[in-house]
């Protein structure tokens, strides 16, 4: 199959894992210096684990035990968990060593008073930037610049830890998109977009000019920003062919040799875009699809043929976008059963949208013709 | 001679019935027996870190070594951690603590580097420590690591009563008195936290050992 290997542009593959954002873990002081405050603390905790359960931790520690509590029981038992707690030295060094140094979570600690080994840790691990800390009673005695003090205020701690991914752009200079995996994902404004998704993990193949840097911009729901590199990886394999009954497989052949087939309801003989039969003979106001394997279908974007002699497969192409090789991309309009082509330009700069109609059943690869319904 | 070490993760020498941690007991060290629920905490640790100040284990310098060890603690609360490190560990007399500093004296050889620690299985806070104060005060000898000379004043055991010995650095607390030769110092005031004092550990094999 010819590819944009012979022009500037390239067809390169990549992969973004969910962004994975680090979870909070809830550390509580239950030293001597917490004691006087020791209720008012519990009860923040409580309202704290009551508004931002989902964005914390399964566990829950205090600070200097290595023991996980978990934060589903926390309503009912961290009364008891405290008093078992009670009097131990002000240390983030045990939970460091349980959820593990260069993990990937941010620390919300409820202190009173000192915290005494927070400067023990190595600037890489990042310690000072994911911590938030909120005293009660006396001021927490920490390195100066050691994490964020935040007032005891619930709001405050949403902007801290309520840290959801709310969008993932991913996007490079003169990219252009011919696939991506996860349907939450639209092309958008030059950038390949997804807001609203539980998932936001994709493999996408892109056309690229040389030196182009794709990367993808992750919105925290707070408004920070962070860049995440994609992955080189192989192409994606959609590889859920399913044979087509032997009449539709007659149809598809007759329309990719002829651009027309003769009709099984009317024995008309109709034009390749045309896969409904409305003949007035078979007394049906809808009409009869003449593909009617591909009913389910219908405003679901290109379906597929691989064309063999003895065997028609079809599946649905996942994705709005579709390469057409060699310096095509067809976009399906969503709903309707058209596209709109998009060629490389002349001087291989830039893409540019044609004003071609689609074609049913233009070839897309050996063997391979699509349709768009 | 073998080298071991105890479960906080610090480095222990044995000589023939005696087995003594290589080191004084550091804050790190002591800190572990302070997260135990319902003993010393925040206050009383406060108190002594007002006396010496906790420094960074990572990345601390000569001129502040003397920060790394637990010191201004009271007999007690050094019998405290030794029960609480587990069974027949102890203050060492002090014919021992004589004994322990001739042992060292004698000790030759070059002191092993980094891989010899790892193998006895030491805490990646005590391994740094250790190879840090090798090289940051060109440490070369068993002795010389052992800070018998050069470190705190360490309590031990006296008949029935404390007292002290070592020989620590001018900078830190200057002394006049000769271990080898002089019996322990009796602070004036057994009760009063002292800058200068902390303590090393041992345990023994057998228990024929006693103050002469």
């Amino acid at each position: 199959m010819p590819d944009h290997k012979t022009t500037r542009f390239q067809e390169r593959w990549f992969a973004l894992a969910n962004p994975s954002i680090g979870r909070t873990v809830l550390l509580l002081d239950a030293s001597d210096a917490s004691t006087s405050v020791a209720a008012g603390m519990l009860r923040f905790a409580t309202d704290v684990v009551k508004k931002f359960h989902s964005v914390l931790d399964t566990q829950t520690y205090f600070l200097g035990n290595s023991t996980p509590y978990p934060v589903d029981d926390f309503l009912q038992k961290s009364g008891d968990w405290h008093r078992a707690n009670a009097g131990r030295l002000a240390l983030i060094g045990p939970v460091l060593e349980a959820v593990g140094v260069g993990s990937n979570v941010e620390f919300l600690i409820l202190a009173a008073g000192r915290i005494f080994d927070c400067d023990d840790w190595p600037p890489e691990a990042r310690l000072s930037q994911r911590t938030t800390i909120i005293g009660f009673g006396e001021t927490p005695r920490v390195p100066i610049g050691f994490g964020k003090q935040i007032p005891c205020d619930l709001d405050r701690v949403r902007e801290c830890i309520d840290q959801r991914v709310a969008s993932v752009a991913i996007m490079g200079d003169g990219c252009f998109p011919f696939f991506w995996s996860n349907p939450d994902y639209r092309w958008e404004r030059n950038r390949l977009l997804a807001d609203k998704a539980n998932d936001f993990s994709v493999s996408l193949g892109l056309s690229i000019p040389p030196g182009s840097k794709v990367e993808a911009v992750v919105t925290l729901s707070n408004g920070e920003q962070t860049n995440r590199p994609l992955e080189p990886t192989d192409p994606y394999d959609q590889s859920d062919w399913t044979p087509l009954p032997d009449v539709e497989a007659r149809i598809v052949r007759e329309c990719v040799a002829n651009a027309k087939y003769t009709c099984p309801f009317c024995k008309e003989t109709h034009d390749s875009r045309t896969l409904i039969c409305r003949s007035k003979q078979q007394g049906s106001l809808l009409g009869h699809s003449v593909l009617p394997a591909l009913e389910g279908f219908k405003g679901g974007g290109f379906i597929l043929f691989d064309i063999r002699k003895t065997i028609v497969k079809f599946r649905l192409h996942n994705c709005l976008h579709l390469r057409c090789p060699p310096k095509s991309v067809a976009i399906a309009r969503h709903g309707t059963a058209n596209a709109d082509v998009w060629n490389l330009s002349e001087s291989n700069q830039h893409w540019e949208k044609n004003g071609e109609r689609w074609k049913q059943f233009t070839q897309v690869g050996d063997n391979v013709h699509a349709i768009v319904l | 001679m073998r080298l071991s070490c105890d479960h906080t993760g610090y480095p222990w020498i044995e000589f023939d019935q005696l087995a003594v941690s290589l080191l004084p007991v550091t804050k790190y060290q002591f800190e572990a027996f302070l997260s135990e629920p319902g003993g010393l905490s925040n206050n009383w640790y406060e108190q002594l870190l007002a006396i010496n100040p906790r420094c960074r284990w990572r990345d601390f310098e000569d001129g502040s070594r003397e920060e790394l060890f637990i010191t201004g603690i009271l007999p007690a609360e050094a019998i405290q951690f030794a029960n609480w490190l587990g069974e027949g560990y102890d203050l060492p007399t002090s014919a021992d603590w004589k004994q322990i500093d001739e042992n060292f004296r004698r000790l030759k050889g070059a002191v092993p580097r980094d891989e010899a620690f790892q193998r006895i299985g030491l805490t990646t806070t005590a391994e740094r420590l250790v190879t840090r104060l090798l090289k940051v005060s060109r440490i070369r000898s068993w002795h010389g690591l052992s800070l018998m000379r050069n470190g705190i004043m360490e309590w031990v055991h006296s008949g029935s009563r404390f007292g002290c010995h070592g020989v620590p650095r001018p900078t830190f607390w200057p002394v006049t008195h000769n271990p080898r030769v002089d019996p322990p110092q009796f602070p004036l005031k057994p009760d009063r936290r002292a800058k200068q004092c902390g303590f090393r550990l041992v345990r023994r094999t057998n228990s024929n050992s006693e103050d002469s």
